[in-house]
Formats: C-alpha cells, structure tokens, sequence
C-alpha cells in the first residue's frame, strides 16, 4: 500500500515535470497549427480554441483534472484525443515490448545456463565475445545493419511496418495482430506479422542480451563456486539436478533485478527502434509529437511510461519474497 | 530424441522457414509512395504540408489546372472558361461531374467550399484571401468578388480544392463545424477517392472510374501512401522495391539511385533558391547596409555549384528565370567578388566585426552553406559563429534579435503570383521576414502588381520590386539545384510541380508498357 503511494506520488511529479518543461521550449503550437501563412487574428483564435492563451497555472489545474478522470487531453497534431490515438498505438508497442522480453529471457537465460556451465570453456568464451561486442553497437545503427543485411541485401525480411503494404491485415479486434490473425483465423496473416516482428524485435533484445547474459552468468558462476555446490557434487548429484535445482534458484534474484532493470532499457529502445522500422506505435507516435512540440501526447507518454516502471517495479516487489524465502522472513 | 533437442529443432525450422522469402505478389494494379510524414490533417482547408497535399490533391480537384512544364499556362479543371472584369472573375463550371458520393457538382460547392476556406483562414486561403463575395449565377457558372482586381485569381484557385457543400452543411451544426470531420473523412470529385487510413502507417485510395479526367494506360487502381519519417529508410525501400516511389529522397542517394541500373531520373525545377542566407536588419553589424554588400560579394558561389554537384545554378535575385514573368534575364550575375567586397567593407567602417547566425538543424545543406559564409567572411576578416538549432528556435532566434542571421530554402506554392512570395518574405510581418527587411515603397509596388492588368506594364513592377530586394543585400541566395527524383524503369508519368515541392500526381504515374 505505502509502495502504491509512492508510485502515485512519483507519477504526479512527472506530470508536475513535464507539463511545465515542456512549456518552457520557445515554440508556439498554435502557429504550426495555423500553418505558416496563417494570420495572426488565426493564429489567436486556434490558441483560444486549445486553451493555450489562458495563465499556465490554470492550464496545469485543468490538465489534472482531466487526468483524473482520465483524459489526457488532445493532440494538436492529429486533431483526436490522445486517448484515441494511444489506443491506436499502444497495442503495436505492448506486442513488440512483449514479444522482445520474451525472447530476450529465453536467450539470455540459455546463453547464461550454457557459458557458466563450463565456464572458460569455447562456448563460455564465445558467449562473452559476443555480448562485449553487443554492448559496444548502438541500437540506431544495429538496427540499420540488420535492415541492409536482411532487407536490402538478402530479400529475406520486410524493412519496416508491422504488416506489409500491400496486403489487408486482420480485422482489428484487440489491435495485437498476432492475436487477431489468430481470431481471424488467417495463418498466412499470423506468418506475415511475425516476421515483420523479427529486426525490430532482434534490435532491441541483441543489445540488452549483452549486458543481461553476461550478468546472469556472473550470478550463475558465483553460486557454482560455492561450498554447498561442492557439497552436492560430493553427495552425486548430477550436473543437470545442481543446476536446476540449487543454482538457478539461488541466482535467480539477482537475475530478477537485471531483467527488472533491462525491461527499463526496452521501454527507453522503443522509441529509437520504432522510429527505425517506421513501427506505429507509442514510439513513433512520441517522436513525431515532440517534433512540432505538441505538448499533450508527450506528457501523456512520460507518464504512461513511468507507470510502466513503477509497475514493474511493484511486480518485482511481490516476486521477490514468492522466489526467494529469505526475503520472505525478512519481511515478515 | 531427447526432448531438448526436439525444442531445438523446432526453433530452427520455423527460424529457418521465417527467412524464406515469400513470393511477391503479382500486385501491378497498386502504386506504393513512400511520403516523409503522416498528414495532421486531410482536410483541403487546412492542409498545408507536402504529405498532407499528397492525399488532398488527388481526391480533390481544382476549378483550374496549370501545365507543370509551363506553369503560366492555366489549364481548365472543373471550371472550363473563365474570365475577369474588374474586381469580378466569372467562372463557367464542367457539367456532370459527380462527387465521390455520388452527389452532383455545382456552383453551390464552389461558393461553400471558398467561404468556409476564408472562415476557417488556414491552409492556402492565403492564396485568395482577397475574395470578398462568391455568388452562384446558375448550377454552372459561379462569380467570384475581389476586394481590388487581381490578375492572379484564376491562377491561385488552381491550389485551392473543391468539397461537398452537402458535407459541409451536414457538419455545420457540428462542435466544431465539421472541422475534426473533414480532418479524416474525404469526399471529392478527384482522380482518386479516399478509401482508409491505417495511423501511423499508410492511407489507401483506389481509383475513381467515373473521373472527368483521362488516366493514363497502365494507371494504377490503388494507391497507398506509407509513411515514412526516415530518409534512409525512403532510400533504401525505393531502392530495394518496397516503394515504387518516394518523396524528399536525400539528394546523394537521390543522384546514386537515379543512376543506378533499374532506375532513371526526373530532373525539373521548383526551388526558387536553396539554402538562402537572411541577414538581420534591425541588429548590428548586419544593419549596415554596405556591410550586408560586403557578405553578399564574399560569398563563396562556386563552392554551392559544386556541392550540388554542377546541379544548380547561383540566382541573380528572387525569382527564378522559370517561373511566368520573371525578371531574372535582364538582372546582372551575382559572383564572388573579395575586392568589391573588401571596398564596402572599407566603407561600412565594420572591420573585423562578428556575428551570430542560426542554422536550423536536420538540413545538411543548411550546415554546409552555414561553413561556406564562415570561410567566406574570413575571406574579408569577418567572423560567424554559426548555431545550430531546431527549426522553430532558429528562426525565433533572428525574429527576436539574438541572432544577425538565418538560413531557409525558398519555394512558392503559386504557379502564377510572385506577391504571396514576397508577402511571407520581404513583407512587414511575413512568417518568413525573419531578418524584418522593410520599405513602404517595396510594399506599396507590391499591393500594386496584381491591379494591374497590362502585362508588360505588371512585368516592369515586378522587376522594379525584385530589383529592390537585391539592391538592398538583405538575402544572400547561395544557389538554385534543380530538384532530383529517381523514378524506377516500370514506373514512369511522374513531374516535378514547379508550384510546389516535391509532390505527386497519382492520377498521371502509370506502369512502363
């Protein structure tokens, strides 16, 4: 509950945060509303109609109400409100935040699980010249390579979107087109979605299995060499009934509290990896807004991202205790 | 087989089965553009960016066309005669031209769609902000009323789209009269009608079979208009057939794929000048007019030719020797000239002054000319420090004196009238009059050129006005490139649109037979 408050209290601070940042940029939404011919009699008039004209406190006052009940206010850019819009763009982020983390914990744990099992081995070397490399490519330009190699090159993936042009996606139901290609029953549909998901999501977990793989394996190897390993070798415990049974259990907190920390990292990929793979969602949708400083989706976004951490957050915190009995009894 | 190695070989087959290129579709009936943005709006009242045109103008039609390769040639549209009397342009409209809904087209669209232009005051009302009166005579002949006779009417109507006046009544009673509507509903008599609008990613439209117009063989039945921010990505995808054409491609990929097997190039003008340097006139040392003379002399105009790589041309003033009743012939040569330079200079007492200049940030061009000046003025002992910023903080930079010194490109969205040009540029008060260059006598030539109804006689003012403008070294024009646009081999019909910039004409691209 105290952590719930917390997290209330962080989230109206980001708002306070934003909201009058973003007021401070010399920039005047109404004249790019009104296009540059425009007069200045229209000019004043598209500033009255948004409310822009009145003191900012006023403006601040209202926009907590609306926030509230839940009204993010409206964009200046598509002329809908941000609800709307976020509607429209946030099922292509969720899915592809989603599909990454998926592959991210499958990939990085199997990488772990196979470099700390011989440590100093060829695979152990590999695995750790691999993610030095990975951690040293920045997203922009990985996800570029990935698009030359696999689009330009090879024919062999799409370049950007999550659907390809020329065809009709699923009708939308819940705006996941994996999940709609399901309802729909269309496999080719499913297929088509997938593989529009392979670069954008490779991107973004490519550069956080480096840092995510080598720190599982630290833990891993650390627990190996400790003394009740040895004393379950000793007792003729098989290599696989160590791992699984004792070892994995005692590193996965500190693997919790990586993976916490990655998930972090992706929500901050995804507006690089969106914008790269013209990707429609919250990403792209963030991008284009602070171009023309339309200030009410770039508020709703900082708070609706630092939602998603406090979140994650607030789940690790009840994961804890469930995985680990020593903060179990410490809490209780 | 172990179970692990089960899992393993599933992953590898559908790995593997997911790099297997799916076959292309056999899909010649649908035309992929790759536009530089998503529209805010689609609302022909209010579009007033390149991508939102891109939608706009080809489901909506004008009353009157120009000839791209003549733009002082006006070509009927759904109006086919026209004629001025004074202050009163009388239009006679093309009968049985049907709306995309099915509804007729007359003279009461004409007269809703202007005024609901002027009420609402954005977009391209500019363009004909000076009707006063729109009067329907019958369902086929329209009389527009202009506050002083204006020579221009006719030319600038062929920028302003025609809608439904049953749409806009229906609307009317609405919030926000119908406004939110139109930004996402469209219904025109255009070549092309509006079909959906994926946000984020593409607008689709299919062709209109009972369109006055004549499409070409070959032309396409659908068109889907993708957006996509990044040049790069324009440049790879066109290349590697993702797009079949693509606007505000990056010049070298523009030039590197227009030579490249598979593709041919469209070269055509409709740059007035690019980059342009305006010199602040109300904040020292760039007050001084001899010392304005003096940078305009130094500048480096040889250096510009190159980087477009002999592409482009330097200006002798405004206007460019294309576009209809142009001075640019009988003006003398602008060139590089230190010894000049150094002799005004002398005479501005301003030796060894510095100043600011902001350079609006994401152009590379802007940077380059930006590091032309500076070397240029070091030519003569002047120093620029050069600051880049986002646009918007650029330009509000000079306006508000902090700076002596912007960059811009210049274009015009009228094929006909150079005085909406000079409004936004040379005007007190124009958007673009961002280093605040005024003369009473400059703005009353220029309220003057479109009264005048003798051609010659117009022509002379406009070479009086342009000449004003040169003389009063307010803008150094580094260079005019002609605009570069790779078409591929099995697409062909597209133009440059001298009234506009980089822009499409969905309605004239057609398969290569």
């Amino acid at each position: 509950m105290k952590r719930l408050a917390w997290g209330v209290l962080v989230l109206l601070l980001v708002a306070v945060l934003t909201f009058f940042l973003s007021r401070v940029v010399p920039a005047d939404p109404a004249a790019f509303l009104a296009g540059q011919n425009a007069s200045e009699e229209t000019v004043a008039r598209i500033r009255a109609e948004y409310g822009l004209d009145r003191p900012l406190m006023v403006q601040f006052a209202d926009y907590l109400g609306g926030l509230v009940r839940g009204d993010f206010g409206e964009s200046i850019r598509t002329h809908r409100s941000v609800g709307q819009d976020l509607a429209d763009f946030l099922p292509a982020t969720i899915e592809l935040l989603l599909v990454s983390f998926v592959l991210y914990l499958v990939l990085s744990f199997y990488l772990a699980v196979a470099a700390a099992r011989r440590a100093g081995g060829w695979v152990d070397s590999t695995v750790r010249l691999g993610t030095m490399l990975g951690t040293g490519i920045p997203v922009f330009w990985l996800g570029m390579a990935l698009q030359f190699v696999f689009f330009y090159k090879l024919h062999w993936l799409p370049l950007s979107g999550r659907f390809p042009i020329r065809d009709l996606p699923p009708p939308t139901m819940t705006g996941f087109l994996l999940i709609d290609s399901v309802i729909a029953g269309d496999p080719v549909a499913l297929w088509h979605a997938l593989r529009s998901l392979i670069l954008p999501a490779l991107t973004i977990v490519l550069n956080l299995l480096a840092v995510g793989t080598r720190l599982s394996r630290a833990a891993l190897i650390e627990e190996f060499d400790k003394l009740y390993i040895r004393t379950a070798r000793g007792k003729g415990l098989g290599p696989r009934a160590i791992l699984y049974k004792h070892v994995l259990r005692n590193a996965l907190s500190p693997i919790l509290t990586v993976t916490t920390m990655q998930f972090g990292y992706m929500i901050s990929w995804v507006i690089l990896v969106e914008v790269i793979f013209d990707w429609p969602g919250i990403g792209l949708y963030a991008y284009q807004s602070f171009q023309v400083f339309d200030y009410a989706p770039v508020i709703a976004l900082a708070i609706i991202s630092t939602a998603g951490f406090v979140l994650i957050n607030l789940a690790m915190d009840i994961l804890y205790p469930l995985i680990d009995p020593r903060v179990r009894s410490l809490a209780s | 087989m172990k179970r692990r190695n089960i899992l393993a070989a599933a992953i590898a087959l559908s790995a593997a089965a997911a790099f297997l290129p799916v076959q292309a579709k056999a899909d010649s009936g649908t035309l992929v553009y790759a536009d530089a943005g998503e529209p805010s709006t689609i609302d022909p009242a209010k579009a007033n960016i390149n991508w939102e045109f891109t939608v706009t103008r080809n489901i909506y039609d004008r009353l009157i066309n120009y000839d791209l390769a003549n733009p002082g040639k006006l070509l009927p549209g759904l109006a086919t005669e026209w004629t001025q009397d004074g202050t009163v342009w009388t239009l006679k409209l093309r009968d049985g031209v049907k709306f995309h809904d099915g509804s007729p087209f007359t003279a009461e669209d004409v007269k809703a769609t202007l005024e609901r232009l002027l009420r609402i005051g954005q977009g391209q009302s500019y363009l004909v902000d000076d009707i006063t009166k729109v009067t329907v005579v019958d369902p086929t002949t329209v009389k527009i009323e202009t506050k002083l006779p204006n020579v221009y009417l006719a030319g600038n109507l062929s920028r302003i789209e025609m809608m439904s006046h049953a749409d806009i009544e229906k609307h009317a009673g609405d919030a926000d009269k119908g406004d939110a509507y139109f930004g996402e509903h469209a219904n025109g008599t255009g070549p092309y009608s509006f079909v959906s609008w994926t946000r984020g990613s593409q607008i689709e439209l299919k062709r209109n079979p009972a369109w006055w117009g004549e499409f070409p063989k070959g032309a396409f039945d659908r068109v889907i208009d993708r957006f996509v921010t990044d040049g790069a990505n324009r440049s790879r995808g066109l290349e590697g057939g993702e797009y079949d054409l693509a606007n505000f491609v990056p010049r070298d990929d523009a030039l590197r794929i227009g030579q490249s097997s598979g593709f041919h190039m469209v070269e055509g003008n409709n740059l007035w000048a690019w980059p342009v340097i305006y010199l602040n006139m109300e904040t020292k040392p760039t007050s001084n007019a001899d010392f304005r003379e003096a940078l305009v002399k130094a500048f480096d105009y040889q250096a510009m030719i190159q980087y477009y790589t002999g592409r482009a041309e330097t200006p002798r003033g405004p206007i460019p020797a294309w576009f209809p009743g142009s001075p640019e012939k009988d003006e003398a040569a602008i060139t590089t000239d230190l010894a000049a330079a150094k002799a005004a200079l002398a005479k501005s007492g301003l030796e060894g002054a510095s100043f600011k200049c902001s350079v609006p940030a994401g152009f590379p061009e802007f940077r380059f000319v930006g590091t032309v000046l500076q070397s240029s003025a070091a030519q003569i002992g002047v120093k620029v420090e050069i600051e880049e910023q986002p646009f918007v903080q650029a330009i509000t930079s000079i306006k508000t004196d902090k700076s002596s010194c912007f960059i811009l490109g210049n274009a015009n969205l009228s094929p006909v009238d150079a005085t909406k040009f000079f409004a936004a540029h040379y005007l007190k008060g124009g958007f673009f009059n961002s280093g605040k260059y005024y003369d009473p006598a400059f703005e009353a030539l220029v309220a003057k050129i479109p009264t005048v109804s003798d051609d010659a006689e117009r022509q002379a003012l406009i070479k009086q006005a342009a000449q004003m403008i040169v003389d009063s070294h307010y803008i150094i024009w580094a260079s005019r490139p002609s605009t570069v646009v790779p078409e591929p081999d099995r697409i062909q019909g597209y133009k440059i649109d001298p009234a506009e910039y980089i822009n499409v004409r969905f309605w004239e691209i057609h398969s290569a037979q």
